[in-house]
């Protein structure tokens, strides 16, 4: 076969062979293609892509869809250019009566060898429904805090600035806060160690106004106990 | 003397003449495919030469004379092979094989799990003696890019006497979008009602994996002498409704009816 011939055979077979690949593999070459692939297959959204945060190994999407939120994390496929599909926390229902909405989910990370893993990366986000909380903060654990400063609900940064803002790799803790349309979206992440028994998810979250006033309190374990329940305000 | 000159000297004829070729060729991968197919036509002239009686070492100069002069070919010879086009054509090559054998690994043996899934899995394995009685149907509803077709509904009972028992509900799914990743689906979030209006809870099932999904879904505490099934889907604008007359013993026969509520197709 003459060599140019065979050259143009070689690059067809080339192009068939890795838009096959590409179409029923299940992997793709762009995060959000396979964030929008999880959400159809689960009959849910479109969503409205509140934020990605990249945590080297995986990217997570928060999104928006109606009065839900929604995590998707989107995992690299060994290749750096390949990704799929992770876990998924669908539907959460915003509560705006409350003024912390708090969600959370954790991931194992792997290690290859144990169950525990290398740790969990533990998320927690939602919205800040009240205005007057300015400062949030999140006790992980052994007096670890994490402190985040709201932005102005009407001004201030934009979806696109906190995109790959958050999360980074090797990072032990972030946090990241964005204004939207309703309320403020914040974000926490943190590695929990695999012998880190002794709390689940974390401790508190707190909600304080701009003269340092404790106004809400959240716990995964006992819901809200700032303002008491029984609270009528 | 250089040492090529030293080779030249004390090689036979024709390997003089391919060796002066070979050296205008620079994409030396294809030294090797050049050197034989010279060779073989210096043979074949050579044994024509001989066939009229010239001696062996006559025929050799002869057949190696009538190929041309050697700079000449060999540099027709180095257009034809550039070094550009053959690291191309190579490369092309190795990419070409490695994509037909991942896309032999990633999606001809899951095309062909497909093909054997409905002969591998199979969701129909109730007790044969414990069925009271049975009814096919080819219903199909979808969502988004998944189409779902119910099958098959049995009831059975272990006690015979018994005003209730488990309907078996033996439905197949897939997606359209030829892409295998993505969730699975169950009808565990669908909401279950006879005639009657009484709500059953799912209580159990099984899904085969692959693209084409073979399941059935379980309803306990059924009664045997319902009329009719309904089953209705509705989460996140996604909704269908199906309607199933059931045919316990003894009773007349319904047409079957499924449809997409507005919406129920939210592509």
């Amino acid at each position: 076969m003459n060599r140019k011939k065979a050259l143009i055979r070689n690059l067809a077979l080339t192009a068939g062979c890795t838009l096959l690949i590409y179409t029923v593999s299940g992997f793709f070459f762009v995060p959000e293609s396979a964030f929008r692939v999880s959400e159809r297959s689960s009959h849910y959204g479109p969503s409205e892509i509140v934020c990605v945060g990249d945590a080297g190994s995986a990217q997570y999407f928060f999104g928006s869809f109606e009065n839900y939120i929604s995590l998707t994390e989107i995992k690299r496929y060994y290749l750096p250019v390949l990704w799929t599909i992770g876990n998924q926390y669908l539907g959460h229902r915003r509560d705006l009566s409350q003024a912390l909405d708090p969600q959370y989910s954790s991931h194992v990370l792997s290690d290859g060898l144990s169950s525990a893993g290398a740790g969990r990366r533990v998320i927690v986000y939602g919205y800040v429904n009240d205005p007057s909380v300015t400062l949030l903060e999140l006790n992980y654990g052994d007096g670890h805090v994490l402190r985040l400063d709201l932005p102005d609900p009407d001004g201030g940064s934009s979806a696109q600035s906190l995109q790959r803002r958050v999360l980074l790799p090797g990072d032990a803790a972030a946090a990241a806060a964005l204004p939207s349309d309703n309320g403020v979206f914040f974000l926490f992440c943190f590695i929990q160690p695999p012998d880190s028994s002794a709390v689940m998810y974390y401790r508190w979250l707190r909600g304080l106004s701009s003269d340092q006033t404790l106004l809400y309190e959240y716990s995964p374990q006992t819901g809200v106990t700032i303002p008491p329940p029984d609270s009528s305000s | 003397m250089n040492p090529t000159e030293k080779n030249s000297a004390s090689s036979s004829p024709s390997d003089q003449f391919l060796s002066q070729v070979l050296s205008c060729v620079r994409f030396r991968y294809d030294h090797a495919v050049i050197r034989q197919e010279l060779l073989d036509h210096i043979e074949d002239r050579k044994d024509n030469y001989m066939e009229e009686g010239v001696k062996d070492g006559e025929a050799e100069i002869l057949a190696v004379s009538c190929m041309g002069d050697a700079r000449e070919l060999g540099e027709a010879l180095n257009r034809e092979h550039s070094p550009l086009l053959g690291w191309i054509w190579r490369i092309s090559g190795w990419a070409a094989s490695i994509c037909v054998f991942l896309a032999v690994v990633l999606t001809i043996l899951p095309l062909g799990h497909m093909m054997l899934s409905p002969f591998i899995n199979s969701a129909d394995n109730i007790p044969r003696d414990q069925i009271v009685y049975s009814q096919k149907m080819e219903e199909r509803v979808q969502i988004d890019d998944r189409v779902i077709i119910l099958r098959k509904v049995v009831f059975t009972q272990t006690d015979r006497n018994a005003d209730t028992g488990t309907l078996h509900i033996l439905w197949d799914n897939y997606e359209k979008r030829l892409h295998f990743s993505g969730w699975g689906f169950t009808l565990s979030d669908c909401r279950f009602t006879d005639q009657s209006g009484r709500e059953y809870l799912f209580s159990g099932g099984y899904s085969s994996a692959g693209p084409l999904s073979r399941c059935s879904t379980e309803l306990d505490g059924f009664p045997k002498g319902a009329e009719t099934l309904y089953i209705d889907y509705d989460r996140y604008h996604r909704q269908f409704h199906i309607e199933i007359p059931l045919l316990p013993p003894g009773s007349g026969t319904g047409p079957i009816s499924g449809t997409n509520l507005p919406g129920g197709d939210a592509s």
